[in-house]
């Protein structure tokens, strides 16, 4: 069954998806964040891993963060947290400020 | 000495009497600067329950041993005083170029007592001090005043002054310098007016004196390489400043929302920091020895100037429902020149903005008005019409009109953009903060929503007094040497123990700085103590332990306070009202 969800990028991300915030993508089917990723490199080209990831590890990078639904995925299941029809999910590059 | 210039002037506004103090190697070593160096002199100095607005209250400008030197981000200064907005100890800090000048004029600090009779400024330069007639200034904003003392005086000369708001002892009121960077909070530009001094304006020529060079040259290359490295000192605050966060926030639901109602902000995109890097943004700017530049200068079709920064874009915008960054921009314009604290100022008018939706105010101020908000920025700098009420901040304002209950703050001092619902540690730093409802005694937004230094469950409060303990106590010390806490996100307390040991001279560890900090933070409690507050000012607003977030990524959240403060108190030392214990004291070397 294939399933959609919103994704927003915000700040620097942007520039992934060429300004676009917010892209709807279509899974085949029921997927984690992973999955996603590799979606959004077809849709967008290959870098976007080489942006989100540690390309030693396979990880995301350290201070990306990546939101399900407002719920960061390092306390779920990181890059195998399961994606459902509707999520919204967000992904953000490091960020501070007050 | 090195490091601190070693001496503090004391300037007597009523009789006009103006005296050097030598600043103590013990006293320093002690409570470093700063912030420590005004909370220990305003305890030591002040007699209980004096009126903040009164001459017995004293307005304590500060430096630490590091401003002015070449440390990273040490261009900046504090006010330490009664805060005549909270009743409690405050230290309002700002960054800019002025601290670093008053070191180089020959003070680490000074001390103003008393009132003048009429308006007058102080003039200090190369160690010379003069106390000046402000008569023909007064009146004027804080652009018009920098630029009319600066010719009056020395054309490098810095400002720090009050405008309006500060001269009609608006209890909101700031303290500018270099025109754009405000000692916003506490309403200590109140105290200022009260006394009537409309501006101190420096000017020197020496030098800091490092204790150890070559120690220093090491310190500072692995501090900058460590800031350069790290993503958010090199490349998120510099590139994005720090609005970037508004689209971050809201998408966790903690962007508070006409008047904390909700955690989203529906239009937050239109007045988000990409929209302002798309429309207005047209430079960035830097405060003195800061390699991470988050300041943005702004341009609008009408005016120029600087910011909205993260806290004001919401303050004007989400917190009133207002969609137009024009008007957002232009109120922040205003609060500069006016002198207002941006946070205060739009926590309050989104209040005012609830209370006349529930019926509680004669006069229509509807969320999302935008003409409104401005128009009310200017009333309360002038305190003209409702502006009159709305300058004395929302809990004098909600309880006046029968709603305390409304009024979103702690400790009377108005809260910040992150609704506490959706981080149960930085909920726990709001309500024990000794300056009340403020975001930077302890930045818990690092751990539960950025992911700095390591992410946390934001929705537990398990673990979190502990946090926030070592965020107040690391933060105490940041405060009193004095850096940006922008810093916090690269370096250490081991950085800024090598920082302090090579400016002064002086053995410190980066546990002395943990034990300092918890030095100067029990000091500020005693004094809170004195004032007559207690465990139950160490609280939030009914809504945020009662009411669920409606919406969001904070859906049906509420903050479990009272677990996590017993649990705070019994790190802490303190007893169950909130009283630090004798061994406490006596451990911090505080038992008289």
């Amino acid at each position: 069954m294939s399933i959609s969800v919103r994704v927003k990028l915000f700040a620097t991300f942007r520039e992934i998806t060429g300004g676009q915030r917010i892209v709807v993508v279509k899974l085949s089917r029921k997927t984690t964040i992973k999955g996603l990723i590799e979606e959004l490199s077809k849709l967008f080209g290959k870098e976007i891993e080489g942006v989100l990831l540690d390309t030693k590890t396979g990880d995301l990078k350290s201070f990306n963060n990546v939101l399900v639904n407002g719920h960061n995925i390092k306390l779920l299941q990181k890059l195998r947290t399961k994606l459902d029809n509707g999520d919204t999910v967000a992904f953000f590059p490091p960020v501070g400020g007050g | 000495m090195y490091g601190w210039i070693g001496e503090i002037l004391r300037v007597d506004l009523t009789s006009g009497k103006v005296s050097i103090e030598e600043v103590n190697k013990n006293f320093a070593k002690k409570f470093i600067g700063g912030r420590g160096l005004g909370v220990k002199i305003l305890y030591d100095e002040l007699e209980p329950k004096i009126d903040p607005l009164s001459p017995e209250n004293k307005l304590i400008f500060a430096t630490g041993p590091v401003t002015g030197t070449r440390a990273p981000t040490s261009g900046r200064y504090c006010v330490v005083s009664k805060s005549p907005l909270t009743g409690t100890i405050f230290d309002s800090h700002s960054g800019g170029f002025w601290g670093p000048e008053l070191k180089f004029a020959g003070y680490d600090g000074i001390i103003i007592e008393g009132g003048a009779k009429k308006p007058v400024y102080i003039w200090i330069a190369d160690k010379q001090v003069e106390i000046r007639d402000a008569s023909d200034i007064w009146g004027l904003d804080t652009h018009e005043t920098t630029e009319k003392l600066v010719k009056e005086t020395d054309p490098k000369a810095k400002v720090a002054c009050i405008g309006p708001a500060g001269e009609r002892q608006v209890l909101i009121s700031a303290i500018i310098n270099d025109k754009h960077r405000a000692a916003g909070r506490g309403g200590l530009g109140a105290v200022m007016g009260y006394k009537q001094l409309k501006a101190i304006v420096v000017r020197g020529t020496a030098k800091v004196d490092i204790a150890n060079e070559e120690e220093f040259d090491e310190i500072y290359d692995e501090s900058m390489l460590v800031i350069r490295k790290h993503p958010i000192t090199d490349k998120s605050l510099p590139t994005l400043g720090t609005a970037v966060l508004v689209n971050i926030v809201n998408e966790y639901g903690m962007y508070p929302t006409r008047n904390f109602q909700e955690g989203v902000f529906e239009d937050a995109e239109g007045v988000s920091g990409e929209k302002i890097t798309e429309t207005i943004l047209v430079g960035r700017r830097a405060c003195y020895a800061c390699p991470i530049g988050c300041g943005r200068i702004t341009k609008t079709s009408k005016r120029e100037g600087e910011g909205p920064e993260y806290e004001t874009l919401w303050a004007f915008s989400a917190q009133c429902g207002v969609n137009d960054l024009i008007s957002v921009t232009h109120a922040n314009y205003l609060c500069n020149e006016l002198g207002l604290d941006t946070i205060s100022t739009g926590n309050t008018i989104g209040c005012a903005m609830e209370m006349s939706q529930k019926g509680f105010l004669k006069e229509k101020i509807e969320f999302g008005d935008a003409e409104k908000l401005v128009e009310l920025v200017e009333k309360i700098a002038f305190k003209k019409g409702i502006g009159k009420e709305l300058s004395e901040g929302s809990k004098r304002f909600a309880e006046k009109h029968g709603c305390p209950e409304l009024a979103m703050q702690v400790k009377g001092l108005e809260l910040p953009a992150y609704d506490p619902r959706g981080a149960q540690g930085h909920a726990l730093a709001y309500s024990t903060s000794n300056r009340g409802g403020c975001h930077l005694r302890a930045y818990l937004i690092g751990p539960e929503l950025l992911g700095t230094p390591a992410l946390v469950d934001r929705t537990k409060p398990e673990g979190k007094a502990d946090l926030v303990r070592n965020f107040q106590n690391l933060f105490s010390t940041i405060d009193s040497m004095i850096l940006c806490v922008f810093t916090s996100f690269a370096l250490n307390p081991y950085h800024y123990a090598k920082f302090m040991t090579a400016a002064t001279g002086l053995e410190y560890t980066g546990k002395d700085l943990m034990t300092i900090g918890e030095r100067i933070w029990n000091l500020e409690r005693l004094f809170n103590i004195r004032e007559g507050f207690g465990r139950s000012d160490d609280s939030l607003p009914p809504r945020f332990l009662k009411t669920p977030l409606p919406e969001g990524g904070s859906r049906e959240r509420t903050v479990f306070l009272e677990k996590m403060l017993e649990e705070y108190y019994d790190l802490r030392g303190w007893d169950d009202k909130g009283v630090p214990l004798k061994s406490k004291l006596e451990e911090l070397d505080l038992s008289r």
